[in-house]
């Protein structure tokens, strides 16, 4: 990245966080939540392309939504430490809005007007984003997302899907979803593969505790 | 660049230059390259989730063009060639190699801004050559 474009980012940057606080929303690890419930709040992340080829900056706005209890619960089975706030279901903003496809807003060097397009960016997300965000709110809402792979890939679901079962008291399900999971990855040993086992193992404990009543009970909801 | 929004968000002519300036003009190679990719990804009925992401292997770092869900709902990396004497350097045919047999990371904010795990298991990293 020039140094030329390094500044120009800085900027936009800048103006961004300034609207995007104008909208109700905070910076904490490196992107942007914006309050909704005791459980769920919404995501946003800035995906920046800073190196492409005609000099100029794009910005990928990147809305979803975090449940709190399954990120959480996440970060439990996986023995693994919270590093980031990831979201459980996500979208680029151009894919939720009328466009239906994927969308950059491109910025440029002066005497390019950026702090009018950043203005526009935000004004997206505000239109587009927001109620993306509030219409994935409930949890059977997030499942339903999860079982169709809507704003996720394969490899979240897989994760995602079984704690989203056993925090809506299917523990059934969940162990029957993690079992088949492990069942792809048993004869692997790359770390993807470890991860999981590792994962499944306490989730099966977990799950199976809990159908017996003897568990340690959910997760309480803690904000973030 | 959200050409259909202008007039859903009223913002008139300021866009339509904005659009002009930001959009429409001439471009690279290696930008022409990913926006090929892009709506060849769309086409097939992907998804572009990330751009400049970053992965991490026992072979060292590469950044690629673009990370993607693909139709059946599989994470993808993609790296995007333009040209005829357009090929991957040393440095991405290694990176891109080790991702292949074990898989990597995906580092930095650029990953975590998009939303992506922090990891990914053994798979090719897709070529997209023009």
């Amino acid at each position: 990245m020039s140094k030329q474009t390094k500044t120009l980012l800085a900027e936009v940057l800048k103006i961004a966080a300034t609207e995007l606080t104008g909208l109700g929303m905070h910076k904490t690890k490196g992107v942007y939540i914006y309050p909704m419930g005791r459980d769920v709040c919404g995501w946003l992340g800035l995906n920046v392309a800073a190196n492409r080829t005609d000099m100029r900056l794009g910005i990928n706005p990147v809305v979803g939504i975090r449940h709190c209890r399954i990120e959480k619960m996440l970060v439990e089975l996986t023995r693994e430490e919270e590093t980031a706030l990831t979201p459980t279901l996500s979208i680029s903003l151009g894919y939720v809005s009328p466009a239906g496809h994927y969308e950059e807003w491109l910025f440029d060097h002066p005497p390019f007007d950026y702090k009018a397009e950043c203005g526009r960016m935000v004004k997206a997300i505000d239109i587009y984003g927001i109620p993306f965000m509030k219409s994935n709110e409930m949890l059977q809402a997030i499942i339903e997302n999860l079982e169709q792979v809507r704003f996720t890939t394969k490899d979240s679901v897989v994760y995602r899907l079984p704690v989203a079962y056993l925090l809506s008291g299917k523990s059934d399900a969940a162990a029957a979803l993690a079992t088949a999971y492990l069942e792809e990855v048993k004869d692997r040993s790359d770390r993807v593969a470890r991860e999981y086992k590792t994962f499944a193992a306490n989730l099966l404990r977990k799950a199976t505790a809990l159908a017996s009543g003897q568990g340690e009970g959910l997760i309480r909801s803690r904000p973030l | 660049m959200f050409r259909g929004l202008t007039s859903l968000l009223g913002l008139g002519e300021s866009t339509a230059s904005s659009v002009a300036r930001g959009g429409l003009g001439p471009v690279l190679k290696g930008v022409e390259g990913v926006e090929k990719a892009v709506a060849q990804v769309e086409s097939e009925g992907g998804q572009v989730l990330g751009r400049e992401i970053t992965v991490e292997t026992s072979a060292g770092r590469a950044r690629v063009d673009l990370v993607y869900k693909d139709a059946s709902g599989n994470l993808v990396l993609g790296e995007a060639k333009n040209g005829p004497t357009a090929a991957l350097n040393p440095n991405q045919q290694r990176v891109f190699q080790a991702l292949s047999n074990e898989g990597g990371r995906l580092v930095g904010g650029n990953a975590r801004n998009a939303g992506l795990p922090a990891t990914i298991g053994p798979g090719d990293v897709r070529i997209f050559k023009y």
